[in-house]
């Protein structure tokens, strides 16, 4: 057995290398979801960033200094959501959803919406019945495969698009329970 | 085997699986965002580097590298982003050294050039500039435009840098058209070429 000893220790270090490179791989997106959880606390609702990205620094690296930015963690464990609002017009819009590993899995943006404004039902994958609520509702429908994940609306802020005259259509987003 | 031995060789596995797993962590995290690792998903344009679409974005390595990269990019359908640490002989951008950088309006709806130190911050400046974006370049040219990226205050466009380390560049493309990929050449991205003094 003393001679297997060594040979036994050179298979645990390599099995634990294994291990914490797999951990690693694992740990990295969702400890930057863990921050976006602790940033948008409470979840399910937005935060309008009231400076452009980047004008104080920025919480994730090579942040964009030319977007003003609403975000929010959402969470489904009270039920499916109902995500209304408007896009901002004139300039680059876009509502994008992340899941729980920041993988994107929707987006919809200011040309799919022509003008309109819009209603999406946020609901987990797989749930049918939410789907067809959603559907009768009259609402876009965005699954979401983890029952936690981060929202995040990007305004192109141009000349003729200033962060001030932005403010009002921002704050047309809402985020309520799908009723 | 003595119960004394029998705990000595337990901590001693435990001490090597921990050691293990530390080492197995730490090479991953450094191993996300090296140049080794990002070599296979990049795709070079002159001085500009981008990640490759990959199908489905469920590789779990692909997904912790965005993470730890650039975190909530928008897809690539939607936005295309482009990363210069090199400048276009291939040098590493100084920020303590002054860059041209000049192009043609690009085939985007909406497209910026930010520059970043290299943790991915901006650079402070009294001129509260980070970046320039289609809509407020001014142009050299109907068909061209140059922007000065260094310390040093310059006339028309300039992108202010400091310090003594690593600079770099983002250009970032907004509802890229949907034939862009052929028409992004090294002729017709932006080159970046250091100004000697």
């Amino acid at each position: 057995m003393s001679r297997r000893w060594p040979l036994a220790l050179a298979a645990l270090l390599v099995t634990g290398a294994v291990a914490g490179y797999h951990a690693m791989i694992w740990y990295v997106p969702h400890a930057v979801m863990q921050k976006a959880y602790a940033r948008f606390n409470p979840a399910n609702r937005w935060v309008h960033a009231d400076v452009l990205s980047g004008s104080k620094g920025s919480w994730v690296p090579l942040g964009n200094p030319d977007i003003v930015a609403s975000r929010a963690a959402y969470d489904l464990s009270q039920g499916p959501l109902l995500l209304t609002g408007s896009a901002s017009p004139d300039t680059y819009w876009s509502l994008t959803m992340y899941d729980g590993r920041s993988v994107h899995f929707f987006l919809v943006n200011g040309e799919k919406l022509a003008g309109q404004p819009y209603r999406i039902a946020l609901v987990r994958k797989g749930d049918a019945v939410a789907v067809d609520r959603a559907k009768a509702a009259g609402a876009m429908v965005a699954e979401s495969p983890t029952a936690r994940g981060y929202l995040m609306q990007r305004t192109f802020v141009t000349p003729a698009s200033d962060f001030a005259a932005l403010k009002p259509v921002r704050e047309t987003a809402s985020i309520a329970l799908l009723n | 085997m003595r119960t004394t031995q029998l705990i000595g060789r337990a901590a001693a596995a435990l001490a090597v699986t921990a050691a293990g797993f530390t080492a197995g962590a730490t090479a991953a995290y450094h191993w996300l965002d090296s140049a080794a690792a990002t070599a296979a998903l990049r795709h070079d344009i002159g001085p500009w580097q981008t990640m490759k679409e990959r199908a489905g974005f469920t590789d779990a390595f692909y997904i912790a590298q965005i993470a730890r990269i650039g975190p909530f990019p928008n897809p690539p359908g939607e936005a295309l982003y482009f990363l210069a640490h090199n400048d276009s002989s291939g040098a590493a951008l100084q920020a303590d050294k002054t860059y041209r950088v000049c192009g043609r309006p690009l085939p985007a709806r909406f497209w910026s050039i930010a520059a970043y130190d290299a943790a991915g911050t901006f650079f402070a400046n009294d001129a509260q500039r980070s970046s320039y974006t289609n809509s407020n370049v001014a142009m050299d040219a109907p068909d061209q435009f140059c922007i000065i990226v260094g310390p040093t205050r310059s006339s028309g466009n300039w992108l202010p840098t400091n310090g003594d380390g690593r600079a770099q560049l983002l250009l970032r493309l907004y509802q890229p058209a949907a034939d862009i990929w052929p028409s992004l050449t090294v002729q017709t991205v932006p080159s970046i070429v250091e100004v000697k003094s």
